[in-house]
């Protein structure tokens, strides 16, 4: 018999108000007596690959002490669109469903090297002696969760695995993966159902960063990627933690445990929630209101203010990996003078706008961020290597003939504070700029396209240093010569490419540094404004909450419970 | 009448069909490829050449403009480029959230702009005069974005309270959630129009309370309520009833910024998202939509003099 709706129980004069009330009493107490299960601390293994230095920010929150309670809902917020839940090329909210629903072969990030390498899909790895063949050993206890998309309830083997691979290396996929697999990625194959081999073309530092990130390395069963790609983007069935329930444009994504997860003990939830806004005001005051319960905020003091303001409410404050830059396509004469791109840099008052947009909190960013600690040029170096001075900037605008720049940028919420900043710089040593706004789809269309001839470049945020630095080595970014600068060089490709290839870590900072130099000596079309910080809210209730970004924050959920 | 709303609808399908024109050509004029911006930063060429082809985006324009409208009239809407989602359905979820904050909106307007209209006529001049003229001119002049954002965050600093904010509750399941809901947008939202429907009906109802019939209605010694309810509301309200419908017309496309700030998923926050992210199917069709609802609304007004005036013909 169909479920009668409130209106037609109200009709048969069955609910009264007491009854209401009583029958919530009687759902609290059964989510309060759901049953204890203990966490008892499952050590993880240990990998096999090359060791790893502790990442430069650890932001782990204590571990709970106390038992871990099954049940409750975690939510999380976030405003933009959903955009679908593609597993290997999705950018936008409907991401975070991605690394909740499908599996990895395993989770590793530089920045969370307090973690190590967690294991997922693969219970071992190990890297042959030749620095090139990576074999992987599968779990085979991976069910693929329930499901009404035609996908068998079977495990996860080893053709999941290469299937996978394949849509990441394959060009017109587009996955996040793909600048990885056409770089460094030889061939892959399954030598039997347990076993997958990867060979790069020659060693490479970031493989286990690659496969193991949250936006790239998402194994899918081969049955759902058989499907069209449209329904890849709208619904998803793995084998990972928790298990679709909902995917809504403007209501964002529900999620419940999977039933059938190799781990019979987690998730402790019942059910992760990632909702979706469309005003920063309406989510803050979810998260006041108990509505959402965590929050990332850049502004240090809406932070502060919050935490002091709501009652269970814990901040932690982390690095983070975003920043924003300024990009010159060098094909355009006035950016293929050096002079010109060297005075853009020099006229850039970093702390200015740390200040103004920052609110104190943040870093200079030369090409990779402060965040990535030793990886990155220190704060004195990169003062020496790309100082301000408002001076030497005008003399060699007025070498260069120039009083006037013009350039796009995004109308983004933050955008203005940047283009106000460096048309109140410029305008201080004499050059008039004259910004040109665009609307999103305009800015992104033109800029991927390289059809601007310079603009402020929203949001950069890159997981490994090496990544960061494509976008100073041919090909660019994607791989695929989008966004393209038209400025790169042999001497400064083969120094990115001896960085990524260089595997014991002293001498991989050392390569990274080297490379970073070679770029700012060399007045790069892509420069860096400055390093923004990060500040997590979370509700206390949380137990095992995890501040940190990316990859090993998704793979750290399994681990929350809710001490209600 | 009959000939006169025949050819009234035949004008509406020609209006909605230029509309349907000018929308789509629009939309292609606008700088941007809608591929590129659902693909994302790692996007190849390849997978930008893929998805416009899937998308069709590759045909001529007349094929695509065929394709479309072919669409329409067989209620299939297409699918929104951004998530691959039916427009018809997604349609079908938001419309009741516009409509219920329509509905609601309209309420209050009438609710309290017709009858505070007839106060402040009846006792022009007067201290409820004044005070319903300065509550109309301060509601037109707040901006209903800057009130709803309090009415969001005061009673939650103040009191911890906030309507539930992850998605809206259907009036038949959960109906005192969803009166947390809708309630306050709705409020904000209906200031501005009870305020113009409340200044209309006085300054309506003003003219008639000066006629000869009125004077005649009096002078046979009817009583004051009789006389306004009776003769001369009905007669003031033509103007009223042309302004409620053009703001129905209005809502049933949705609020943007009201539904965004109390996060209800209507067709205004759908139109916005397809508009910036050039989400083609769902922008082309929903101003469609708006457009056709400005236009029946507006024959339905222009139908509904008849009955609110005996004395107007259509010839």
């Amino acid at each position: 018999m169909a479920e009668k709706n409130y209106w037609g129980r109200v009709a048969e004069a069955r609910v009264s108000r007491r009854s209401l009330m009583r029958g919530a009493g009687i759902g609290a107490a059964g989510l309060a007596g759901a049953a204890l299960i203990g966490c008892g601390s499952k050590k993880e293994s240990t990998p096999a690959a090359t060791p790893k230095a502790a990442a430069p920010v650890a932001v782990t929150a204590a571990p709970s002490a106390k038992q871990p309670k099954k049940g409750g809902t975690f939510r999380l917020g976030f405003t933009g669109t959903v955009a679908g839940i593609d597993p290997h090329n999705s950018v936008f909210g409907g991401s975070g469903g991605v690394p909740q629903v499908y599996n990895y072969l395993f989770r590793r990030e530089v920045l969370r090297g307090d973690l190590g390498l967690k294991y997922d899909l693969a219970k071992s790895h190990q890297v042959e002696k030749d620095g090139v063949t990576w074999t992987f050993k599968l779990r085979t206890d991976a069910k693929i969760a329930p499901n009404d998309k035609g996908v068998p309830e079977r495990m996860l083997d080893s053709e999941d695995v290469v299937q996978s691979f394949k849509r990441m290396a394959d060009k017109p996929t587009s996955a996040n993966a793909y600048a990885f697999f056409a770089a460094w990625v030889d061939k892959f194959d399954a030598p039997d159902k347990e076993t997958v081999r990867l060979v790069t073309k020659k060693p490479y530092a970031w493989v286990e960063e690659n496969i193991g990130d949250n936006l790239k390395g998402a194994i899918v069963p081969k049955e759902w990627l058989a499907k069209p790609a449209a329904d890849l983007k709208q619904w998803a069935v793995g084998a990972g933690p928790f298990m679709l329930k909902s995917i809504q444009e403007g209501e964002g994504i529900r999620m419940v445990r999977n039933p059938s997860f190799y781990d019979k003990e987690r998730p402790y939830l019942d059910a992760y929630d990632i909702l979706n806004f469309k005003d920063v005001t309406t989510q803050r005051t979810a998260l006041s209101s108990g509505q959402i319960d965590s929050y990332i905020t850049a502004d240090p003091q809406e932070a502060k203010d919050l935490e002091k303001a709501t009652k269970g409410l814990k901040l932690v404050e982390t690095g983070s990996t975003g920043y924003n830059s300024f990009w010159m396509r060098t094909d355009v004469a006035l950016w293929k003078d050096a002079r010109v791109r060297r005075a853009m840099n020099m006229s850039m008052n970093r702390d200015e706008y740390i200040q103004i947009i920052g609110k104190g909190l943040g870093k200079h960013a030369g090409p990779v961020v402060p965040v990535f600690g030793d990886y990155a040029l220190s704060d004195a170096e990169l003062k020496k290597m790309q100082p301000f001075d408002a001076a030497e900037a005008k003399k060699l605008f007025e070498a260069a003939g120039v009083k006037e720049v013009t350039f796009t940028h995004p109308t983004s919420s933050t955008m203005p504070d940047y283009v106000n900043i460096m048309v109140k710089q410029l305008a201080a040593i004499g050059v008039t700029a004259k910004p040109q706004p665009l609307d999103a789809a305009a800015w992104v269309a033109q800029y991927f396209g390289s059809a601007l001839t310079a603009s402020y470049s929203l949001n950069q945020s890159y997981k490994t240093p090496d990544s960061a630095l494509l976008w100073y080595r041919t090909g660019g970014v994607t791989g695929s010569n989008n966004y393209d600068t038209k400025f790169y060089t042999p001497e400064i490709d083969a120094l990115i490419d001896k960085a990524g290839s260089t595997i014991p870590e002293a001498e991989r900072k050392t390569a990274y540094l080297e490379a970073q130099r070679a770029i700012l000596k060399s007045d790069p079309a892509f420069i860096n404004v400055f390093n923004t910080g990060s500040n997590t809210l979370y509700y206390d209730k949380v137990q095992n909450f995890d501040a940190g970004a990316g990859a090993m924050s998704a793979h750290m959920t399994r681990n929350y419970w809710i001490d209600a | 009448m009959l000939n006169y709303t025949i050819r009234r609808v035949a004008m509406a399908g020609l209006i909605l069909w230029f509309v349907s024109l000018v929308v789509f050509t629009l939309m292609r004029l606008m700088p941007g490829d809608p591929t590129l911006l659902q693909q994302g930063i790692s996007a190849t060429p390849e997978r930008i050449a893929a998805e416009r082809a899937a998308q069709g985006l590759d045909d001529p324009i007349p094929v695509q403009y065929v394709r479309w409208f072919g669409g329409i009239l067989t209620l299939d809407l297409g699918r929104s480029a951004l998530n691959q989602a039916s427009v018809t359905s997604e349609f079908k979820r938001r419309f009741p959230i516009s409509f219920e904050l329509m509905a609601f909106t309209l309420t209050w307007t009438v609710l309290f702009g017709i009858p505070f209209g007839v106060i402040s006529a009846v006792k022009r001049n007067r201290a409820p005069d004044y005070v319903v003229r300065l509550t109309a001119i301060l509601a037109l002049a707040i901006p209903g974005f800057w009130l709803a954002t309090l009415l969001l965050i005061l009673p939650q600093q103040w009191w911890g309270y906030a309507p539930p904010l992850d998605r809206a509750r259907s009036v038949f399941e959960e109906p005192l959630t969803n009166l947390r809901q809708f309630g306050p947008p709705s409020l904000i939202l209906s200031f501005a129009p009870m305020a113009s429907v409340m200044r209309l009906t006085r300054s309506a109802l003003l003219e008639v309370l000066r006629t000869d019939y009125i004077r005649t209605a009096r002078a046979k010694g009817l009583s004051d309520r009789a006389v306004i309810m009776n003769h001369a509301l009905k007669n003031s309200i033509i103007p009223v009833v042309t302004v409620i419908g053009l703001q129905v017309a209005g809502l049933l496309g949705g609020s943007v910024i009201i539904e965004s700030i109390f996060n209800l998923n209507g067709l205004g926050a759908y139109i916005f998202q397809a508009i910036l992210q050039k989400d083609f199917a769902v922008a082309q069709s929903l101003v469609l939509y708006t457009g056709a609802t400005v236009v029946f609304l507006n024959l339905a007004v222009d139908l509904a003099y008849g009955y609110l005036d005996p004395r107007i013909r259509y010839a």
